[in-house]
């Protein structure tokens, strides 16, 4: 158990901070009751959409089958996936290799290209842990800063660290999410993130970013950022999300690992019908077909599922997507057009 | 005589001062007395710079301090395109020095507000060129666009005082996204997120 002492640290604090640390506090109890507490909490200030917010995407975002046309709407451009990204030069390596090493050795790198398709798990925000563990009317006034304490213990994952804080008024709480991920940082700090938020995330540079179309660079350096339960990934992932979709960018995402992330957000806010055109116009027939059955999986009950359902398992890529059509689009005439030049085309 | 010439002179213009002796170029030699006599005045005109402003305002001898935004107009502007052309500034610009391996390059070119060598490196002979995270135009030369570091100041020639400013900038500038950085690749373990 190590604890940081933020502004000062002197050796008269550590006989105070021994008891401190164990005051009425059974360290291994908190994993269990923080859940808890998590559950029965306030909610965050998340946008409103209605009632979709309530759900919890991401067991139906984990599902197998979601993951499997999710990655299938990805496709794998192997230029675009092993294209150039920024990182340290080294020299090239040459070697001499038989046909049957050649082979393996593509099929190795094909793996592990694969790899980089990973989508981010797509969650709701976390909610703010506020009901005190332990209010000690005694302790209060003992300093005027707060004590933050952390399990360091080794192996721990840094969702499940405890981190809690001594407050000036005696009260000892839950760390909140900002002061853990900070903790976090310090304790077992991870490539690629910063101690703080930089400040490209701020509204103006952010505006600026996607007016640029550097989607990718800020969902990337998001991920590496954030963890993807956090209010600020979700607010700068879906503002990404929104201007993409408004733009007719889709294209830009394809192949990467965000294009998931970008189908399912709009799929679960009901707006994929741009979406859906886009891949239409671009002889993607059979991502058209799965997106149309991610939208059942995620609305069971929607007009849609219930007409997917009475078509007969063998029916054609063009059916399904006629189902969506009639039943949930908002662009119907359109969609309809871009399905005819697909049909007429084939 | 020579000795307190040394010592007055900056260990770098020393070397070249001797350096020239040797040669018995007489050009040279009344150059770099000039050179002397003007880091000399500095010390006494900053006590009197109110004094000298008022008598001769018009001929400054101080470098022209130039805005942001004025040096963002001149990377745009057609002055620029013929005086560096394609190329990055530093593209063109020759380091003088002795034998075949280069030494780090100078702490400073710029001394008191004035030029204090006659071969300013690339950022300090142009007084329109700032480095400045609003910049990226010029940031982005002293750049590898294949792996995103900043380039070494042994190969752009670049002092160690605008070499500082640049990685400063640079990181400012990576901070504001205005410039991308290198990224690792984060692996998500998607049985952490289930609660
Ligand atoms: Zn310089």
């Amino acid at each position: 158990m190590a604890a940081s002492i933020p502004f000062r640290a002197t050796m008269s604090y550590s006989k105070l901070f021994t008891q401190l640390a164990h005051l009425k506090v059974r360290w291994r109890g908190f994993a269990s009751s923080s859940k808890v507490l998590c559950a029965s909490s306030e909610e965050t200030a998340s946008p409103s959409y209605g009632n979709t917010t309530e759900r919890d995407p991401f067991p139906i975002f984990v599902d197998n089958e979601v993951q499997d046309l999710l990655s299938k709407i990805t496709g794998f451009d192997i230029l675009k996936v092993a294209g150039p990204h920024k990182r340290h030069l080294e020299k090239p390596k040459y070697r001499l290799l038989t046909d049957a090493e050649l082979k393996g050795e593509m099929a190795a790198a094909r793996d592990r290209l694969s790899k980089r398709l990973q989508i981010p798990p797509y969650m709701n925000p976390r909610k703010p842990n506020v009901t005190p563990l332990a209010v000690d009317p005694d302790l209060a006034h003992f300093d005027t800063s707060n004590y933050v304490f952390t399990d360091v213990t080794f192996g721990i994952k840094d969702r499940d660290r405890t981190v809690v804080v001594r407050e000036t008024d005696g009260t000892l709480r839950i760390a909140p999410w900002d002061v853990r991920d900070r903790m976090n940082q310090i304790y077992n700090p991870r490539e690629g993130k910063e101690y703080l938020k930089p400040q490209m995330f701020d509204e103006k540079n952010l505006e600026r970013m996607i007016w640029e179309k550097k989607y990718v660079y800020i969902l990337d350096r998001a991920c590496c950022q954030f963890e993807p339960d956090d209010p600020d990934f979700i607010r700068t992932t879906h503002r990404v999300y929104k201007a993409v979709d408004s733009a007719g960018d889709h294209d830009d995402l394809r192949s990467t690992r965000h294009f998931g992330s970008l189908a399912f957000y709009l799929v679960w806010y009901k707006m994929a019908d741009s979406l859906l055109l886009d891949m239409l116009k671009r002889d993607f027939a059979s991502d058209a077909a799965d997106l149309v059955k991610l939208y059942s999986i995620v609305h069971p009950q929607s007009a849609c599922t219930t007409s997917l359902k009475q078509l007969s398992s063998d029916s054609n890529l063009a059916a399904v997507v006629q189902v969506y059509i009639d039943t949930t689009s908002t662009l119907s005439s359109e969609l309809q057009l871009a399905l005819q030049a697909l049909e007429d085309a084939d | 005589m020579a000795a307190s010439l040394r010592s007055l002179l900056q260990p770098h213009i020393a070397s070249t001062f001797l350096q020239q002796i040797g040669y018995g170029n007489q050009l040279t030699w009344c150059r770099n007395l000039v050179l002397t006599k003007r880091l000399l005045q500095d010390d006494a005109a900053s006590i009197e710079v109110e004094a000298d402003d008022e008598e001769s305002g018009a001929t400054s001898p101080k470098r022209q301090v130039v805005d942001v935004g004025t040096s963002i107009r001149y990377l745009d502007s057609k002055a620029f395109q013929e005086g560096y052309g394609d190329k990055p500034v530093w593209f063109h610009y020759r380091r003088n020095f002795k034998g075949q391996i280069a030494p780090k390059t100078r702490k400073t070119c710029v001394r008191s507000g004035e030029l204090a060598t006659s071969s300013p490196c690339p950022v300090c002979r142009d007084e329109y060129l700032v480095l400045d995270a609003k910049n990226t135009k010029l940031l982005e030369q002293f750049i590898s666009p294949f792996s995103g570091e900043i380039l070494d100041s042994q190969k752009t020639g670049l002092c160690q005082k605008q070499q500082k400013t640049l990685e400063l900038e640079v990181m400012r500038a990576q901070d504001e996204g205005r410039i991308e950085k290198q990224l690792p690749f984060r692996t998500y373990n998607y049985d952490d997120y289930k609660s």
